[in-house]
């Protein structure tokens, strides 16, 4: 045991001690998450200040109450309230020429776009403004025109026309009717569903109030947690793998196998590698815990979960360590290794496709199945834990189950391939090969 | 500055009174590769304090077989003993290995590089050792330096320390010599040879001869993973016998004898070596530029040779002796098609004439 000790200290050390490690675990998140921030910080920031838009009112009666609006919104809505800084373009409605519109002044109006005079031109039809009639409903949609280089792009500008355009006509239609449009508007309040957690008692029988519930705490923190365990395993069983690569190739491992027995020898990179991979699940939980207090968002921290994903953390973490070190004592260059490993990283990256569906009903049957089908169980398990504590207790349960006899089958298997392949040297066996190695030692 | 002395072991063991004098024993060994048989019923044993040089050609069985003795392969058959042990699946902490393809990690330290095989070896207590060692070896200012800045004598310096600084009862050795410069070669050479007088068996493969010859008590050799020879080199050299001749001739004497070689143009002359050949009792020639060996059979005469030779110019040189290993290694595992070991491990080869004749016995 002492040597199998001295050989993980080694390997941890190699793994948590080289400046590609920091690297790795300090860019990891700011790829993941950091375009997520850099989106929501640019929002606003860049584009341009102004959106230049000709009208063709084909009504001949709606472009006033349109650049009325638009002025309205150019002084209201463009702002952040906080910095008073400009955070969308502004909107300037240039009226068009009366008269028909024919295909030509389309095409007029497209080459004063591609000459970047304009943005964009909307044609609005004549009798838009009309009342349809009975047999029209429920399909009736007036229908207007937003010409531009990328029209479909252009969401904040259509859903700006879209509104004004459908109150303006909505107060036409009313009045013409003889209709009171306060009225309407009275009538027509909308009802709200406002998201809430669930109600939860402390020690002491007090009941606390229910958390208003929101998408990105929903979606981020199952996320977070999936991808915190993807993290552990890729930044544990890659060095593995190159450090097995590194001592065949360099032909260490028969200086090692002077000193310990290759089961010996993968037990001790095991350990080392599950070290270096709690050392990354402290990490980001030490960050993610500092950055949830500096947001007084602590509760937000899972701890119900903690010990159950440190369960699935280890056994995969050896699960898929010994597949990845019996592949590269099988292989002789990173690339074969690689290539031969391009099954396992598909399967693993499963839970990557369907993360969203499960995280939308993480107790449904989809979910459900899919969480005990190795080798997604440890990232599907924590997502669907993340996303709701509904989850039965036995199902994670089982798949602990299904994950130990998984992970033993893998060492068993792994240790059989590694000990031959290690002082193995020339061509690197093919798949049937190696399933002969692990099946028959 | 002295060595180390070997490391005791705590365990008890149960050696019987030959395992006890023999550092390492070899019964009835049989290892395969697949269809490749690697080692055929090897049997050996290595007298404990002694040098065992272990020789033979390429993918012969010699790594197979220093393998099984370190436990990294497990023999088919038969039954292999290290330092009074039978079984086990790893090397005994008292056993040091230099393997011949030499490997470092690059990114370690040199001190954290040997203290990390050091303790590999169950060996704690190891910066005074390793310290020793290193200046020893002239390394003291590279100890805190990478192993990928080091020259390649230098690595391999420091894998020898690795290998040793455990303080081995048994070292083995693979080809602890290949690429080193004669300075370096003779420091290492010292060092092998200072731990053996300190009572470490060592047991080396080689394909210098000269370095076989010179440094071992016992020579081993294997051939298609059979032992041809054991022994010491004075006891293998005499079942050769005084077979070899050693011939240098005065330049322009001719070796050439009858018209054909003097009268006739350069290039339709004979070989001169070719000529040898016609010589009485010769089997075989082989020619060192500033001499030549010839290999006589057994009853030839070497006087009736020596006066043909005067007959056919000055003689400047003329031994008779006994072979060299370097001789015996070619004639055992030279490329000779008609070279084959034979039932009893004893290697046949085909004489001119067709006839076998003994190579060995071991």
């Amino acid at each position: 045991m002492s040597k199998i000790l001295v050989i993980a200290n080694r390997e941890f050390r190699a793994i948590v001690g080289t400046k590609a490690f920091l690297i790795v675990i300090t860019m990891m998140p700011i790829l993941m998450f950091g375009g997520i921030a850099v989106q929501e910080m640019l929002e606003g920031r860049v584009g341009p200040t102004q959106k230049t838009v000709v009208v063709l009112d084909g009504t001949g009666t709606l472009f006033d109450a349109l650049a009325t609006a638009a002025d309205q919104h150019n002084e209201n809505e463009i702002f952040d309230l906080a910095s008073g800084k400009q955070i969308k373009p502004r909107i300037a409605l240039l009226s068009g020429p009366p008269g028909e519109v024919t295909q030509e002044r389309r095409f007029q109006l497209s080459e004063q776009v591609r000459r970047r005079e304009i943005d964009a031109f909307l044609e609005i039809p004549a009798g838009v403004d009309k009342m349809p009639a009975d047999n029209d409903l429920p399909h009736s949609v007036a229908k207007v025109s937003l010409y531009a280089e990328n029209a479909a792009m252009m969401m904040d500008e259509q859903n700006w026309l879209r509104n004004v355009l459908s109150n303006l006509l909505r107060m036409r239609r009313l009045q013409a009717a003889n209709i009171d449009p306060a009225l309407v508007d009275r009538a027509s309040a909308p009802v709200m569903v406002e998201p809430l957690g669930l109600v939860a008692q402390a020690q002491g029988g007090a009941f606390s109030a229910a958390r208003e519930a929101n998408v990105q705490e929903s979606i981020f923190l199952p996320f977070g947690l999936m991808m915190l365990m993807f993290m552990t395993i890729f930044l544990a069983a890659q060095p593995m793998l190159e450090s097995v690569l590194e001592e065949k190739s360099q032909r260490i491992a028969e200086v090692l196998l002077g000193s310990v027995n290759a089961t010996q020898l993968m037990a001790g990179k095991l350990l080392g590698g599950l070290g270096g991979s709690l050392t990354v699940v402290v990490t980001y939980a030490s960050g993610a815990a500092a950055v949830a207090w500096y947001f007084d968002a602590l509760h937000l921290i899972p701890l119900r979960l903690v010990p159950w994903f440190l369960v699935y953390q280890v056994l995969a973490v050896m699960m898929f360590g010994s597949l990845f070190m019996a592949v590269g004592a099988a292989c002789n260059q990173l690339k074969e290794a690689q290539s031969m490993l391009m099954p396992i990283w598909l399967l693993m990256a499963v839970p990557l496709f369907v993360w969203l569906q499960v995280v939308r009903d993480p107790t449904g049957a989809f979910a459900t199945w899919l969480s005990f089908i190795l080798p997604a169980t440890p990232l599907l398990m924590v997502l669907r834990m993340g996303a709701s504590s509904a989850v039965p207790w036995w199902q994670p349960a089982l798949g602990i189950l299904i994950m130990l006899a998984a992970t033993w089958l893998c060492i068993f298997a792994a240790a059989r391939v590694f000990r031959i392949g290690i002082l193995a040297q020339g061509k690197t066996p093919k798949l049937a090969e190696l399933l002969r190695w692990a099946v028959r030692g | 500055m002295g060595f180390p002395a070997t490391r005791g072991h705590g365990t008890t063991t149960s050696m019987n009174a030959a395992i006890a004098s023999n550092a390492v024993e070899l019964a009835g060994v049989t290892k395969r590769f697949g269809q490749h048989l690697a080692v055929d019923g090897l049997d050996l044993a290595v007298p404990a304090g002694t040098v065992y040089g272990f020789i033979g050609p390429n993918g012969s069985g010699k790594t197979t077989t220093l393998r099984m003795i370190l436990r990294m392969l497990y023999p088919e058959s038969g039954r292999v003993a290290v330092l009074g042990r039978a079984g086990g699946s790893v090397a005994d902490d008292r056993v040091g290995y230099l393997p011949e393809e030499r490997g470092l990690y690059k990114r370690m330290k040199v001190r954290d590089l040997l203290t990390y095989y050091a303790r590999l070896k169950g060996f704690r207590d190891c910066r005074r050792d390793i310290d020793e060692w290193l200046e020893r070896f002239g390394l003291v200012e590279w100890a805190d330096k990478r192993a990928d800045a080091l020259s390649k004598g230098m690595a391999q310096k420091v894998q020898f320390i690795s290998a040793v600084v455990a303080r081995p009862k048994l070292l083995v050795l693979d080809e602890p010599f290949t690429g080193l410069d004669p300075v370096n070669m003779e420091v290492l050479k010292d060092a092998v040879l200072a731990l053996n007088r300190n009572g470490t068996t060592v047991i080396f493969s080689t394909h210098d001869m000269d370095i076989a010859e010179r440094m071992c008590d016992t020579i081993f050799m294997i051939y298609r993973g059979r032992k041809v020879l054991d022994g010491t080199l004075a006891a293998i050299q005499s079942q050769y016998g005084r077979d070899t001749l050693r011939v240098r001739m005065e330049m322009g004497s001719g070796l050439i004898s009858g018209e054909a070689g003097e009268s006739a143009a350069p290039e339709m002359r004979p070989d001169p070596i070719f000529s040898l050949f016609s010589l009485p009792g010769v089997l075989r020639v082989n020619d060192y530029g500033r001499y030549t060996e010839l290999r006589i059979e057994p009853q030839a005469d070497s006087q009736a040779i020596l006066r043909e030779l005067l007959k056919r110019g000055r003689v400047e040189h003329f031994e008779v002796a006994q072979p060299s290993l370097h001789d015996i290694f070619v004639r055992i595992a030279g490329d000779c098609p008609n070279v084959r070991p034979s039932e009893n491990g004893t290697v046949l080869f085909a004489q001119e004439d067709g006839r076998d004749a003994a190579g060995g016995r071991p």
